[in-house]
């Protein structure tokens, strides 16, 4: 400590210092209520010779002060931490075009074919463009408007892999690395050359027209919606979550918290739907929430979330009706009457965790994410789907536990709100 | 002899005895494919048109018989100097005399593979000199260099050289190309019937001056 000399008198300093570890502590969703202030204590006491904030950061944590203020935290208050899910993890597509002379006559046809795969895939895949004969990327959502111009960049190119190949190879192009997707006309002359390759393997060659790869690979003819399907095969299932994580908001409202997971299974009626979510979840220390697939061809497999800025979402109040309002008055005014949850016609059709608020006017709020924080930072309540309750969850010991109860109707949730459970 | 590799990572050999640095294989097409992939003017149409008389061979898969299809023939000589120019300023084709000056050496100097083992080479440089290696089993640079007259895939290489007047640059090939261009040694180049002449057997190297 006797290195760590009072250095940091000023006050706005001080103040500086402990934004700048807040934000880094956000950053690695270390940050709880009571290590914050912890913390902010900290930074005033301690005198810190305020020239690096990162080593000064790296030596306060390191601190046995602060350490055992985090492990006192970690023991009481899960992690907070926002992560995404995009969906474009799942499949990253590397597209590369012939836009040489001996695909001219087929241009028109190659455009127009890329374009609208590039429409569908943008979405749901990470996309790199390139042209053969040229290792310089191109932004593939500007192929549709600047393709033509930039058929005229590369038209006097050789058709050529090599240079896109040894391209991916140098940015580190690995077997479990995207698939490639070739679109063309006329020889690539120097396909032999990567024969026997994982990067030939992962390469699918859609000829437009009479041939592409001189037989060396299955040239594959078909349509954009089939090739779509070929690509992204489409989803089945994803399951959000990790033991040890409990999801208190998530942004898409097609997931439902079931059997201690996020899961998301697309309509029915196919009507289009993301499985894009953001998610704030409340993490036990060694949880890593993930991603796990389905595709409806049965493969499954797991992805990182990736961290993402939180998303600021407010409670929507509506107004019950005036005999409602009366009634929900008399009920709270009659505790034997909280046994049972309310049955307005205005919350008729309402499933999951409403709140109801009994101020100047009486109002109900239905919870698009059924998750709600109890009292302080450990006990949650989450409505499951399947069970059709709104169980609580604990967290002890460094982790979340089931309580085995449930929300009761009319729970108070501050001076003047109330959930009940539909 | 020393060994050092160009822009495009195959080898140049140096040769202190002759004073002379020169691509120690012919030009291969996977080395002008390098050039190709620039947006320089030779296109699809012009590289098709030279493979249908040089059908290419894969630097991953080199049998005997496919060994010549490695190599950049069948160009002419203005397309070898489009090549020239974009390898470095200093790059060229051979006079005769050079030429005969590398063709003494080759022939007459025994082979040493440990040199270009640590040349520094691209991936597809090393793969082919290994695979030469071992099919033709060399006793001289000759042999690896492509020049020896007693086997069938010999390449002849483009020489130039000036008029006595020093106006015209004349082209012709030498080598020790069967049924075709002679002992370099004896014989004067020959020369193609017709300026757009393509060849399967006549390629290049360029001497580093």
């Amino acid at each position: 400590m006797a290195n760590l000399t009072i250095a940091l008198s000023d006050p706005a300093a001080i103040a500086k210092f402990s934004v700048h570890v807040e934000e880094v502590l956000v950053q690695r969703g270390q940050l709880t209520g009571q290590l914050r202030r912890t913390l902010n204590l900290e930074a005033q006491n301690l005198g810190i010779h305020y020239t690096d904030v990162d080593q000064v950061i790296a030596q306060v944590t390191k601190l046995p002060r602060i350490q055992a203020a985090f492990e006192e935290a970690a023991k009481k208050t899960a992690c907070e931490i926002w992560l995404e899910f995009s969906g474009a993890q799942m499949s990253s597509l590397v597209l590369i075009v012939d836009a040489s002379q001996s695909a001219d006559t087929h241009w028109k046809t190659i455009h127009r074919y890329v374009s609208a795969l590039i429409r569908r895939l943008q979405p749901l895949c990470r996309l790199q463009l390139f042209f053969l004969g040229n290792a310089t990327p191109y932004n593939a959502a500007q192929f549709e408007s600047h393709g033509n111009a930039w058929h005229e960049e590369n038209n006097r190119r050789v058709s050529l892999i090599t240079p896109v190949f040894t391209t991916l190879v140098n940015s580190g192009w690995s077997e479990k690395s995207p698939r490639i997707l070739v679109f063309g006309a006329g020889s690539i002359f120097d396909l032999a050359d990567w024969q026997d390759t994982a990067m030939l393997q992962a390469s699918r060659f859609f000829c437009l027209g009479d041939y592409l790869t001189d037989g060396l690979c299955p040239e594959e003819e078909t349509t954009v919606e089939h090739l779509f399907t070929r690509v992204c095969p489409p989803i089945s299932q994803v399951v959000l979550g990790a033991d040890g994580a409990i999801p208190f908001y998530w942004s898409n409202p097609a997931y439902s918290w079931e059997q201690g997971r996020l899961r998301f299974t697309p309509p029915e009626d196919k009507t289009p739907s993301t499985p894009a979510v953001r998610v704030r979840w409340l993490c036990a220390p060694e949880a890593v929430p993930q991603a796990a697939v389905t595709l409806q061809n049965g493969d499954l497999s797991y992805y990182e979330m990736v961290a993402c800025p939180p998303v600021r979402a407010k409670w929507r109040w509506q107004s019950l009706t005036r005999e409602e309002a009366d009634h929900l008055r008399r009920q709270l005014d009659c505790p034997s009457s909280h046994e049972n949850h309310p049955n307005y016609a205005t919350l008729r059709d309402k499933r999951g965790i409403v709140l109801l608020r009994d101020s100047e006017k009486a109002e109900y709020c239905h919870l698009t994410c059924p998750s709600l924080r109890l009292g302080e930072e450990s006990s949650v309540a989450l409505w499951d789907n399947s069970t059709r309750q709104a169980e609580i969850f604990r967290f002890e010991n460094h982790n979340w536990h089931r309580t085995g109860e449930v929300l009761s109707p009319f729970h108070q949730i501050s001076e003047n709100i109330y959930a009940v459970v539909l | 002899m020393q060994l050092s590799s160009d822009r495009t990572g195959f080898p140049v050999a140096q040769i202190e005895q002759i004073g002379l640095a020169f691509n120690l294989l012919p030009v291969t097409k996977v080395q002008f494919e390098q050039f190709l992939s620039e947006p320089r003017g030779n296109s699809d149409l012009w590289y098709e048109k030279v493979l249908e008389v040089s059908p290419r061979t894969s630097w991953r898969r080199i049998t005997e018989s496919e060994r010549p299809g490695l190599f950049m023939t069948g160009i002419l000589p203005h397309e070898v100097s489009w090549f020239g120019q974009w390898l470095g300023e200093d790059f060229a084709l051979p006079d005769i005399t050079q030429w005969r000056q590398i063709d003494h050496w080759a022939c007459h100097t025994r082979y040493n593979g440990n040199l270009w083992k640590n040349a520094g080479m691209s991936l597809a440089a090393r793969y082919m000199l290994e695979e030469m290696e071992q099919q033709l089993q060399p006793q001289t640079w000759s042999e690896i260099m492509m020049l020896h007259g007693e086997r069938r895939d010999a390449i002849g290489n483009w020489v130039q050289w000036q008029d006595e007047d020093h106006r015209d640059v004349n082209y012709g090939v030498l080598g020790r190309v069967p049924r075709s261009v002679g002992n370099p040694q004896k014989h004067p180049p020959f020369l193609p019937p017709s300026p757009q002449y393509r060849d399967v057997r006549y390629g290049f190297r360029l001497m580093q001056l």
